[in-house]
């Protein structure tokens, strides 16, 4: 058995509310724990970036049925790569942790990192340094991310 | 092939016929020191140079093979808690296929976890075969290895390589990093790999760090990791702490400067 993880940022059809999310993961939970796949999803207005951690073939059969959920849009996948270690050991899907419940408490960066502690169990890596550069507004479908982290440059 | 009898032996020639230097590579938010790049010395400190002039061109990939666990042999003696950065020679996998496996045998032998073991590989030797580049980064990728790409930005190919692979980490070359608080090419430049990386999660070592105004440049722009002499020279057969810039009024110095 070979682990991966897969990466991918895509941004929420209009069908596809923040409300929605946590029942949504309710019923992937218990086919990740079925199959293997830990992970986490992050959904900041309107874009979604997920990251799955499991055996090769789950994660890609998986991977393969996201970017044909109509409820995606311009799923794109930023990595896929063998792994050593998986970051999210404990998570069969991370978005709960986060929020303890309520979705709409994530929709802003500062509001995700003041609720982020549980991020600090996070095993250090490529993962890790994806998410927080999505959380600060990379891979994010909407420009306003894109402006920040300009304007933090110049 | 050797048999195992001989390959001992040969082992024992070049580790009496080489030594190394180590010069950390410093991570300056946490002030600690993230690895230590093995430099190949002779015995009494000879230079990199008069060493690979002692060893013909057919012996090389052998050669490199033998120097990197006598690297990992010697770091570990020396008690090396931090990674250890390991050079391969361009082509040298390629003709000693087996290498990078002894290597992680040799180095649990020795006490080291898998994970504190980086491998630096050139950029042009990455282009040149990349097919063979991939599948090595994957392979051992599964064991916790971590691989860099050395001397990136050196070529024209840099960034596209990353299209198809996506290293740990990349070390800037050392001509993008000189002086570049006072050149805006090289600013742009490196503000353009900078933000590739970010985008890829790879992180970013400057090398070749020399003088404060370049260290300030880097920092100012997020890079964390470190490299030169403004921190620390090679040292022979030691591991030695770099010297981090002191916080004084407003900005950083080096306490030597003081």
């Amino acid at each position: 058995m070979s682990l991966i993880h897969c990466i991918y940022a895509s941004s929420a059809t209009r069908s596809f509310e923040v409300a929605d999310i946590p029942s949504l993961l309710e019923h992937a939970r218990a086919k990740n724990a079925r199959l293997g796949i830990t992970g986490m999803l992050l959904y900041i207005e309107g874009s979604i970036f997920q990251v799955l951690e499991g055996d090769a073939g789950s994660v890609d059969s998986i991977y393969t049925a996201i970017s044909a959920d109509r409820r995606h849009a311009r799923v794109t996948q930023i990595i896929r790569e063998p792994i050593a270690h998986r970051a999210f050991e404990d998570w069969t899907m991370g978005f709960e942790s986060l929020d303890r419940g309520q979705a709409s408490r994530l929709l802003g960066v500062n509001d995700f990192f003041a609720t982020a502690s549980c991020l600090e169990r996070i095993n250090p890596g490529r993962a890790k340094k994806l998410l927080f550069a999505f959380a600060s507004g990379r891979w994010r479908a909407d420009q306003t991310g894109v402006h920040v982290a300009r304007a933090r440059v110049a | 092939m050797y048999t195992s009898l001989a390959r001992a032996s040969r082992n024992d020639v070049v580790s009496s016929s080489i030594s190394f230097a180590f010069q950390p590579i410093a991570d300056i938010e946490s002030r600690t020191v993230f690895a230590y790049e093995a430099l190949v010395r002779g015995p009494r400190g000879e230079s990199a140079q008069h060493v690979f002039s002692t060893v013909s061109s057919g012996q090389l990939a052998e050669f490199d093979h033998h120097a990197r666990i006598a690297a990992v042999n010697l770091a570990s003696r020396l008690g090396l808690s931090a990674r250890i950065s390991l050079n391969l020679l361009p082509g040298s996998l390629h003709a000693c296929p087996g290498s990078l496996d002894e290597l992680l045998g040799r180095a649990q032998e020795s006490g080291l976890a898998l994970d504190q073991l980086l491998i630096e590989v050139t950029e042009s030797e990455a282009i040149e075969r990349p097919g063979e580049f991939i599948d090595l980064l994957n392979r051992y990728r599964v064991h916790g290895l971590q691989l860099a790409i050395d001397d990136f930005g050196a070529g024209y190919a840099g960034l596209n390589l990353l299209a198809d692979f996506q290293p740990d980490l990349v070390k800037l070359d050392m001509h993008l990093v000189r002086d570049i608080d006072r050149a805006g090419p090289r600013q742009a430049i490196a503000k353009g790999v900078l933000q590739v990386c970010d985008d890829l999660g790879i992180e970013v070592i400057a090398e070749g760090v020399e003088t404060l105004g370049e260290y300030h440049w880097f920092r100012r722009v997020g890079v964390r990791l470190m490299q030169g002499y403004l921190l620390a020279r090679p040292c022979f057969e030691a591991l030695e702490l770099p010297a981090f810039p002191e916080r004084l009024g407003g900005t950083e110095v080096m306490a030597r400067d003081r």
